[in-house]
């Protein structure tokens, strides 16, 4: 999997088109991260660290996953920046479930939501939230821990 | 448990300010809760408009539309916050940014060279608005951490996180910046209203312990500016040995041209000329003095610095 499938799984799954990275240029590192950043010769040489984490590329769920199971997983911070593009695999929440997310909660969904299983977008009103994984019909939680926090105003 | 000023503090910064009472006094009251609307995710008016949605009474900042201060304890926790909408940053934080404006728009490089925890480098990411590239660099590897974090939550997509000590650095850094931010480690003695512990272990010593690695640190940025490019000197402390004597430092053994700061709007000393004895560069009267008591912020310094084209 390379820094090509991670653009057409964005502009595939999520309508999300690549147009929107042009002016910046993708890295990833040894752990299947995947960055977006500036566009910078020899960048990788003295970078500790580089741009935003964009997505990471994983084993699946099962640790005898043979490569062809391995999937993409964006990061909130991505999502919270170009969610708003998004046109299918969006998931809107009511205020009490984006209050769940923002804790860490999973979510139970008590409706089709029109997206395919796999990950997902959540959204409030027009705040794209972060990422979620949609599977048998609820959310599991992915918002990394140090994100997490009790919004009581929103 | 009741803080007092010590006596030696007091000697000191009485005779700088025009009116040392209000000064001292300003020093233990709590500064209000401020943030910065961060212009990569949001907008000045998206937030004023939410938070008079939650009852939070805001003032947004003449000086800085991105800027307000809000009374409400509760701004921290609103969907902005989660959303990294908001930053939570003291006012006069903001400024070495502010001040850099008219060259940030055309520059296609800065160096943040003591860049953690990250509000001015989020601040400058947002002010250039993801374009160019900025190097944040810190020598601390603990605070990259918390670096990161504030990037990637602003959603910043135009830095390059380094862990170099300026002193040292590695032969293949070998670039030029036309723009430099050195808001250098200091004593942090404006930072006392938000700590007020600091004033039980202050001491000069700290003070020209930490002036030894600032006179160090400017001079390496200064070496790292490209000819005609603009160095910002910082600080959140009050002692001329970590600020105008820093800079005079640096006028004095370079072809360095102090350059006129201000901030329309904010009511701003000049920097002082002669302390205890010693006088320093005449030029060093053009950077900037924040004190506490004159606009409710915290203490700060800045100097502007020019390399000759």
């Amino acid at each position: 999997m390379n820094q090509k499938d991670i653009l057409r799984y964005f502009e595939e799954r999520f309508g999300i088109s690549k147009k929107l990275f042009a002016d910046h240029k993708l890295y990833s590192d040894q752990k299947g991260r995947v960055f977006l950043g500036p566009k910078v010769a020899a960048a990788g040489d003295i970078a500790v660290f580089i741009g935003m984490q964009t997505a990471r590329i994983e084993n699946g769920s099962s640790k005898l996953a043979k490569p062809t199971s391995m999937r993409i997983r964006p990061s909130t911070n991505f999502f919270q920046l170009f969610g708003k593009h998004a046109t299918k695999n969006f998931i809107s929440l009511s205020k009490e479930q984006a209050q769940a997310y923002a804790k860490g909660e999973d979510i139970e969904l008590t409706q089709p939501t029109g997206s395919t299983e796999g990950y997902v977008l959540l959204k409030y009103l027009d705040y794209p939230l972060g990422c979620g994984l949609l599977k048998n019909g609820n959310v599991k939680n992915v918002l990394p821990k140090e994100r997490r926090m009790k919004v009581e105003f929103l | 448990m009741e803080i007092q000023i010590p006596q030696k503090f007091r000697d000191r910064y009485g005779p700088l300010v025009e009116n040392p009472e209000e000064f001292f006094s300003s020093l233990l009251s709590r500064s209000p809760k401020s943030f910065r609307v961060n212009t990569l995710k949001s907008s000045p008016k998206e937030v004023k408009e939410r938070m008079e949605s939650y009852g939070f009474p805001i003032k947004q900042m003449e000086w800085y539309p991105d800027a307000f201060v809000s009374e409400n304890p509760y701004v921290g926790s609103t969907l902005e916050h989660f959303m990294g909408y908001i930053y939570m940053q003291e006012l006069a934080s903001m400024l070495p940014p502010l001040i850099l404006k008219p060259e940030l728009i055309k520059a296609e490089s800065v160096l943040d060279a003591c860049a953690a925890p990250g509000s001015k480098t989020t601040q400058l990411a947002a002010m250039m608005q993801n374009r160019g590239v900025i190097i944040a660099n810190d020598s601390d590897y603990g605070r990259i951490k918390a670096l990161k974090f504030n990037l990637e939550k602003c959603g910043v997509l135009n830095t390059i996180v380094t862990n170099f000590d300026l002193r040292f650095l590695p032969k293949n850094f070998s670039m030029q910046f036309p723009l430099i931010l050195l808001d250098a480690p200091c004593s942090s003695e404006g930072t006392i209203r938000k700590n007020p512990l600091l004033l039980s272990r202050w001491s000069e010593g700290d003070i020209l312990s930490r002036a030894g690695l600032q006179r160090k640190l400017i001079l390496k940025a200064y070496e790292l500016l490209s000819p005609g490019g603009t160095l910002v000197y910082s600080t959140c402390t009050f002692a001329p040995e970590e600020n105008e004597s820093v800079v005079s430092h640096l006028l004095e053994s370079a072809d360095a041209k102090a350059q006129e700061a201000n901030i329309p709007g904010l009511k701003c000393s000049k920097g002082i000329e002669e302390f205890r004895g010693m006088k320093y560069h005449s030029d060093v009267r053009k950077s900037l003095r924040v004190w506490p008591h004159h606009n409710g912020t915290e203490g700060f310094f800045l100097a502007k610095i020019r390399k000759r084209p």
